[in-house]
């Protein structure tokens, strides 16, 4: 793959042009605004927050063909157990290293050092190793429990303590059986294990903790690689110590990376966000920019909805990441659907379908965890206040503006990836 | 700085041009009889003129240069031809 490929091209404008642009992004924006449909504008008129409350997650599910998922069907499994063997070559790759900018020793280092609290307590939780010591699932719990008052005042105290433990965004929803895998799989080892869990838990606490804006923006690079690896590192620590909270006052609790079940419609349903075309869970606050990390209690706690912000329809017209992806995994369908690629792809739902092997395969071409769709899209800003003010009016402009809003965000210099520049900045910033 | 974030010093210095700017418009109604046209339109000056500042010093915080010039582009080149127009508007010196 040309290591230029999904880079963004110089933006030269003339004098002459550059004065045009100016006159005309006065008229436009009038011209924008005259343009909104009146029940838009209803809407903006009741003071809208931008996020609307779900009574059901967005998704169709059709429940005559969904089945729950065996967790030896990732791609990572499959490549690490070798029924994928380009996947286990592609995954040899990721520690190798040249002089380019983004793949040295020293923006590997800085990825191996990323990732090394996880693979300490966490086993390497991105290719969802269950028992391990921040993911145990038998856990000693106090005798003594400690009784709040109603299911809403546990939640404060749960999400209070999930916040100061380290998540940056948390959310609780209802235990539900269908997004739990149908058989656990230990891929280290190489053993199947059967889907058993301690008890059945009530609900589940879904964390989610952002990674650093500007590593990511060296995506696909070691930099980027180590911005992932701590958020899986923070995700193990955070996971583990709210375990302990949870099994101090007395409920019976384990923490999962990305073992037990699938963590998108666990995001999704605990309010987090939405599942995008580049098959993330883009929240609010940091987009796509997240990891996601699930705490399983018999604590009943009072739950929150799923919300949408236009993310969904914002895809529809976007696709910077499928275009920007290295790999070309992701889908380029205008709507979601119940197209599968292969057996790592569950059916029955509807969504953009990743093709994750191919994905995989990526990653050895580009010697990384690629992330080059995080990076991509526009949703992937810091928690600024105009990136907010952009995703609202987003929100109330009808489909073709989103065709403007997506080229203005390439020539604002966001999303660029394979930008070996940004390695340096991130270096000496 | 150290006490402060970048964000904050950059709102506290959009308050006090916002504060300039809107004892400016003051001076244009009562000392130059500026009209209801070349008011509005040093009003919403101001505002492109403050919103533009705002973005493009916040892109310089998260390190987004080319988002911090094409902001000045997009939003301060609108609110600059906006006060000039305001400005030819102002009747006469008397
Ligand atoms: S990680 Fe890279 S290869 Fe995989 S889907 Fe995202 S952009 Fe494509
Ligand atoms: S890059 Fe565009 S199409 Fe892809 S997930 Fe983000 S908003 Fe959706």
């Amino acid at each position: 793959m040309d290591s230029d490929e999904g880079s963004k091209k110089d933006v030269t404008l003339s004098r002459r042009k550059f004065v045009k642009l100016g006159a005309a992004s006065a008229v436009a924006g009038s011209a924008m605004m005259a343009s909104l449909p009146s029940q838009v504008m209803a809407e903006a008129s009741k003071g809208i927050t931008g996020k609307q409350t779900l009574s059901s997650l967005p998704n169709k599910i059709d429940n005559t063909v969904y089945q729950r998922f065996h967790q030896k069907n990732t791609a990572f499994c499959q490549a690490i157990t070798g029924t994928f063997p380009e996947g286990r070559q592609a995954l040899g790759m990721l520690g190798s290293t040249s002089n380019e900018l983004g793949q040295r020793t020293l923006d590997k280092a800085i990825s191996d050092a990323g990732w090394y609290i996880d693979s300490l307590i966490a086993d390497g939780a991105s290719t969802s190793s269950p028992d391990t010591v921040a993911y145990a699932r038998d856990n000693e719990t106090a005798p003594e429990r400690y009784d709040f008052s109603s299911p809403e005042e546990a939640a404060h105290y749960v999400k209070k303590a999930a916040r100061f433990l380290g998540a940056d965004l948390v959310g609780i929803t209802p235990y539900d059986e269908r997004w739990t895998y149908a058989s656990f799989y230990n891929p280290q080892k190489q053993k199947s294990l059967p889907p058993d869990l301690p008890f059945t838990p009530k609900s589940v606490i879904v964390m989610a903790f952002e990674m650093d804006y500007e590593a990511m923006t060296t995506a696909p690079s070691g930099v980027s690689g180590g911005a992932v690896g701590l958020g899986y590192s923070q995700m193990a620590i955070t996971g583990a110590s709210m375990r302990k909270f949870l099994t101090n006052i007395g409920y019976k609790t384990f923490a999962a990376g990305n073992d037990v079940a699938l963590s998108v419609p666990y995001g999704m349903a605990a309010g987090l966000g939405e599942a995008a075309r580049n098959g993330i869970l883009v929240t609010y606050e940091y987009g796509p920019r997240v990891r996601i990390g699930k705490i399983f209690t018999e604590l009943d706690l009072a739950c929150d909805s799923p919300v949408s912000f236009g993310v969904q329809h914002f895809c529809e017209t976007c696709m910077l990441c499928a275009d920007a992806c290295p790999g070309h995994a992701i889908s380029t369908e205008k709507l979601p659907s119940f197209a599968v690629n292969n057996e790592c792809n569950n059916p029955g739902v509807s969504k953009w379908a990743i093709d994750a092997k191919k994905c995989l395969l990526a990653w050895g071409k580009t010697k990384s965890d690629c992330a080059t769709c995080v990076t991509s899209c526009p949703y992937n800003k810091p928690d600024f206040w105009h990136h907010r003010l952009v995703d609202k009016v987003n929100r109330l402009m009808p489909g073709p503006v989103h065709s403007v809003m997506r080229e203005m965000d390439k020539l604002f210099g966001y999303g660029n990836s394979f930008d070996k520049k940004a390695v340096d900045l991130f270096w000496k910033s | 700085m150290g006490v402060f974030s970048g964000i904050e010093i950059l709102f506290f210095f959009l308050g006090v041009i916002t504060t300039l700017g809107v004892l400016g418009i003051i001076y244009l109604k009562q000392k130059r009889q500026a009209g209801p046209l070349s008011l509005f339109l040093s009003a919403s000056g101001l505002f492109l003129l403050v919103f533009a500042l705002a973005w493009s010093m916040s892109s310089i915080i998260e390190h987004e240069h080319q988002a911090a010039n094409m902001g000045l582009l997009f939003f301060g080149l609108p609110a600059i031809l906006l006060l000039g127009m305001a400005w030819k508007k102002l009747p006469e010196k008397r």
